[in-house]
């Protein structure tokens, strides 16, 4: 397909370069450790070892215009067939910034995370998990605040 | 409020490393075709 891939995590060049040869990966992977750009794209999940990417995909265009975006819940990737959806000409249709009921874990998910406890031991993503509602409350709790101000 | 690039906006340019050397310029990446960039959590 017509795209060039790239994935950018906080890891140091040498650790993904390690990833990318056990694991026979061909596209650039990009190292952002000191945060600048998850800090500046508001990508940044502070609550996991000293701060990580929260998981989200973009497809940018001429000018770095943003044509599509996923961003992440809890546990749950974007399905790779979106994506190609979208690149095959289907609407950029998960747009949206996470609502509450996809912030705050559903019984699904809590389930999902407990397989994957079983399955990969404490590589999930808990912590996550437990403060993120929390992050979203202070979230909206600063928009009201600011909301109330402006009516004052 | 969110900061996160929207449908539509500009992103932020950057420039950092490569795994494997070199860096990368998001610019200068998108000149030609789109990128898929993913965010991702990092090796474990």
């Amino acid at each position: 397909m017509g795209v060039h891939i790239a994935a950018l995590s906080v890891d140091a060049p040498e650790q993904s370069e390690h990833m990318a040869k056990t694991m026979g990966i061909g596209f650039p992977l990009i190292s952002d450790a000191d945060k600048a750009v998850i800090t500046a794209w508001d990508l940044l999940n502070p609550f996991e070892q000293q701060g990580i990417a929260k998981p989200a995909a973009f497809v940018i265009g001429k000018n770095r215009q943003v044509l599509f975006r996923a961003l992440e819940t809890v546990t749950r990737r974007v399905a790779v067939d979106e994506v190609k959806d979208f690149l095959a000409g289907a609407q950029a249709d998960r747009t949206q910034a996470p609502r509450l009921s996809r912030v705050i874990p559903s019984l699904a998910n809590w389930v999902h995370m407990a397989r994957n406890l079983v399955a990969a031991g404490n590589r999930v993503n808990w912590m996550h998990a437990i403060f993120y509602p929390f992050v979203f409350l202070k979230l909206q709790w600063r928009r009201l605040a600011g909301l109330w101000k402006k009516r004052r | 409020m969110s900061r996160v690039p929207e449908i539509g906006n500009q992103a932020p340019d950057f420039t950092l490393p490569l795994a494997g050397g070199g860096s990368f310029t998001l610019s200068a990446r998108v000149s030609e075709k789109p990128l898929l960039l993913i965010f991702y959590r990092g090796h474990w």
